[in-house]
């Protein structure tokens, strides 16, 4: 995990959680953290949470990952999913990963709204920031799935 | 039996009425609550459960629920929440507002079979 001075390694922490639990719940499939994102993202399923301070939270992941993650989700072949589904999956994702991390942080006294999720799809996708913009970086998967979370601050 | 989805996911919609297929019940789906509101007061064929997420554009799941149950000849028809507001004080609004189970996402394929059998049971 990688955070900056004014990031939100709680919440990273907390999203991290709820990205495990929710593959392993929805999918079947065991994500840990510790591995480290070798390929360039080609989906990134995201949210916006508004609160003091809001906040963007990002899922992002090689087509290889959505693929075999959605196909497990809905039992459809991989074959048969197309750009719009693989979209519609990751920012499901997003949203169930976000409402976790909502009651988590509320628990702690940070209260967020959800938002309506979205995704971002192309090659090679990467978030873009000022320095001085709060922003965590988490890492997770297996030997099949990568995950790359990103929180980033709006103060 | 025949039960509606509505959620703005296309994915969760899939797998409820993937769910609701194996159990033999009729599955239609709504992508918000206005479709949703729409297809009830068309269509005569009865509805025995509703699923329905809170979160989705232009009307929510709540307010959506509360207009269900002001409505004679679909107030009657259980709603069951599947959404990922997992806050207690949530919970106990939609139960207020007439739902009568609530699921929180993530959920297993095995614990959303439950909750329909549940919600339907005796129907």
């Amino acid at each position: 995990m990688e955070t900056t001075a004014t990031g939100s390694p709680e919440c990273i922490l907390d999203c991290q959680d709820a990205l495990i639990e929710t593959v392993r719940t929805m999918s079947g499939m065991v994500i840990e953290p510790g591995w480290k994102m070798e390929k360039k993202p080609d989906f990134c399923g995201a949210m916006f949470l508004q609160g003091d301070p809001g906040c963007l939270l990002t899922v992002s992941v090689p087509k290889e990952t959505a693929g075999l993650l959605v196909s497990y989700m809905t039992g459809m072949e991989e074959s048969e999913l197309d750009t719009g589904t693989i979209c519609d999956g990751m920012a499901e994702l997003s949203n169930i990963v976000a409402g976790f991390a909502k009651a988590r942080q509320a628990s702690k006294g940070r209260l967020l709204f959800l938002t309506s999720p979205l995704c971002v799809a192309g090659s090679s996708l990467h978030i873009v920031t000022k320095e001085s913009v709060g922003r965590s970086v988490a890492d997770v998967g297996s030997p099949e799935l990568q995950f790359r979370l990103e929180v980033i601050n709006f103060e | 039996m025949r039960i509606l989805t509505v959620d703005d996911s296309a994915i969760i919609r899939k797998i409820i009425r993937s769910a609701g297929e194996s159990l033999d019940f009729e599955v239609e789906e709504a992508g918000d609550g206005r479709e949703a509101l729409k297809k009830l007061e068309s269509d005569p064929s009865p509805v025995d459960l509703i699923l329905l997420d809170w979160n989705m554009p232009g009307m929510s799941g709540l307010e959506l629920l509360k207009i269900l149950k002001s409505r004679d000849g679909i107030k009657k028809i259980p709603v069951m929440m599947v959404t990922t507001e997992s806050e207690r004080l949530n919970i106990i609004t939609a139960v207020q507002a007439g739902a009568v189970n609530y699921l929180i996402k993530p959920f297993t394929f095995e614990e959303l079979l439950k909750r329909i059998v549940e919600c339907v049971g005796g129907r």
